[in-house]
């Protein structure tokens, strides 16, 4: 069997997903950045066709043994699989000696040590099948160059297991990085002010575990991604262009604001022509509120050489937005000015 | 709920006292009104929601401040009573009106200077109630009413309905002249009344019930 292998750690995960923004504009509604690839000239958006079997590296760290680690992974898996929005599933198949990032067509987790990664806690990869695109094994790794815990209300210094798992076994399912969060340069690079998804690319920090569960954000795109009966049927989407000086601005992230619940859901404008569609949202009226990729690196959601667009202001719609069930607002142009 | 209960029972009392002293109206054979005016219905507070993320050690902080409304309105009403007995008119309504659902965003924290925005709302109502005339003085006549509805918002471009209840309580005054042509048309005249009005559901973002006030200003003849 022939296959591309596309492992890659985090760098080269943003390659991989460059690869979609194709693909996504032949869908008409989508809920999140999804991994995508291109097999034969074929585009493929990854997700699995059944159950995920994963495997645990018999390896420990101090203050994790093998098994913690496992118990913390599985509860990371419940939390996707238990979203009843979604069909998804996911299966403990035993611990090996293999390591995360070996071909060896098993979906493992485990601890490697990576000191050279500083600013790398855990990166997921994938293998595929380049003859069929068919999605053989995706392996996450630990970078046990930082210290970990798995106490139950975390523990001072150490980074979270089962926090940092779920966001990559968000990954591993097929979702890429959400932009709801704030953040603040600092002397010492980014900091996180404050997030809305399990799925925004960077870590609140060690001893935290606030982000054990998921938000609306990551649950409508893993439920857009592997959508359960009637899903579709009882959300909507909203749909539009984002134009500067009448021209499309690609990389805008736009979030739908639900005036009701509270509930955030974002995307972006994956091209050159402005165009955004976000799916997953609960019938009723939104908010919109667009703003610039400006709170995190944009190579964390599109590839270095994308012509992102950061040089215009927030800005809300002046039209509150009426998702309706089952359907699409309609479109909504929102012009942003240069800051 | 509780606000429900209590507009209810207070019009209930009001009926049951004014029943009891009422005055004459109108002939013995104006059995059936029929009205058609404005109502005007005052803004109703949706209340403030925030968008919040969640900060280190499970602590939420503000990324805006949304306070919404649905704004006062001016929109059409027609009615058709009928005296079920001497004292008392039980009546049916329907009213139509253009209104909209406002949010207000403040506190963004990049600055965003406070701004609104806004979804045209279509609002109808058909309530059925009881009303009392409380005695007459001349050509007026003053009364009590209350009663309930089915409210049904319809947002822009008919993409969602939603739907509620209404419920309402007030009073007002009848001004009688007696009709031109007695033998088709037994009287005419205007009335307006001035409600406290409930609504639940429909676009509120929840099942609380909220009141409003609303008058209403219409013509009538008594057949």
């Amino acid at each position: 069997m022939m296959s591309t292998n596309l492992r890659a750690w985090r760098t080269r995960a943003c390659a991989v997903l460059v690869v979609l923004f194709t693909l996504a504009q032949t869908h008409p509604a989508f809920a999140y950045l999804k991994f995508g690839f291109e097999v034969n000239g074929q585009q493929y958006t990854l997700k699995w066709s059944g159950p995920v079997r994963y495997y645990v590296s018999d390896v420990s760290v101090p203050g994790v043994t093998q098994s913690q680690f496992q118990a913390a992974a599985d509860n990371a898996f419940k939390t996707w699989t238990s979203v009843k929005t979604a069909t998804l599933s996911s299966q403990f198949m035993g611990f090996t000696r293999s390591l995360p990032g070996e071909d060896d067509g098993r979906t493992t987790l485990g601890f490697l040590n990576e000191p050279t990664l500083d600013r790398v806690l855990a990166s997921t990869s994938y293998l595929v099948d380049g003859s069929t695109g068919e999605l053989i094994e995706a392996d996450i790794f630990f970078n046990s160059a930082f210290p970990w815990s798995v106490a139950a209300a975390g523990e001072q210094g150490r980074f979270d297991v089962e926090t940092i798992a779920l966001h990559e076994i968000g990954h591993l399912f097929g979702l890429g990085h959400s932009a709801i969060g704030e953040t603040e340069m600092g002397s010492g690079g980014r900091r996180v002010l404050s997030t809305g998804a399990v799925m925004f690319p960077i870590a609140l920090g060690p001893g935290d575990v606030s982000m054990r569960r998921l938000r609306p954000d990551d649950i409508a795109g893993i439920s857009d991604l592997y959508p359960a009966a009637g899903f579709n049927r009882e959300t909507g989407s909203v749909s539009g262009r984002i134009t500067k000086s009448g021209a499309g601005v690609f990389g805008a992230h736009i979030v739908a604001f639900d005036i009701r619940s509270g509930e955030m859901v974002g995307n972006f404008t994956l091209g050159t022509d402005g165009q955004f569609s976000i799916a997953g949202l609960q019938p009723g009226p939104h908010l919109l509120r667009v703003e610039p990729l400006d709170d995190a690196d944009t190579t964390s959601f599109f590839d270095a050489a994308d012509p992102v667009d950061v040089n215009f202001t927030t800005t809300y719609f002046e039209r509150l937005v009426i998702v309706p069930r089952g359907g699409d607002s309609g479109a909504a142009e929102i012009g942003v000015v240069s800051k | 709920m509780r606000a429900c209960v209590i507009a209810a029972g207070a019009t209930a009392c009001l009926l049951f006292f004014t029943v009891t002293t009422v005055i004459a109206q109108g002939g013995p054979h104006d059995r059936v009104e029929i009205a058609g005016g404005v109502r005007w219905m005052g803004p109703l507070d949706f209340g403030t929601v925030d968008a919040k993320e969640t900060t280190f050690g499970n602590s939420t902080r503000s990324l805006f401040s949304t306070t919404s409304q649905l704004d006062r309105s001016v929109g059409a009403t027609a009615t058709v009573s009928v005296r079920a007995i001497r004292a008392l008119r039980v009546e049916g309504s329907f009213s139509y009106s253009p209104t909209g659902l406002t949010v207000r965003v403040t506190n963004d924290v990049e600055k965003v200077p406070d701004t609104q925005a806004r979804a045209p709302v279509t609002q109808f109502l058909v309530e059925g109630g009881l009303l009392a005339p409380v005695g007459a003085r001349g050509r007026l006549t003053p009364f009590v009413t209350g009663g309930l509805g089915y409210l049904r918002q319809l947002n822009d471009g008919r993409t969602l309905v939603e739907t509620g209840r209404s419920f309402y309580a007030g009073g007002g005054l009848y001004y009688v002249r007696a009709a031109t042509h007695p033998r088709r048309v037994k009287a005419t005249g205007a009335r307006v009344d001035v409600r406290a009005a409930f609504l639940r559901d429909g676009v509120a973002p929840d099942s609380r019930m909220r009141g409003a006030p609303a008058v209403t200003a219409a013509f009538f003849a008594r057949f």
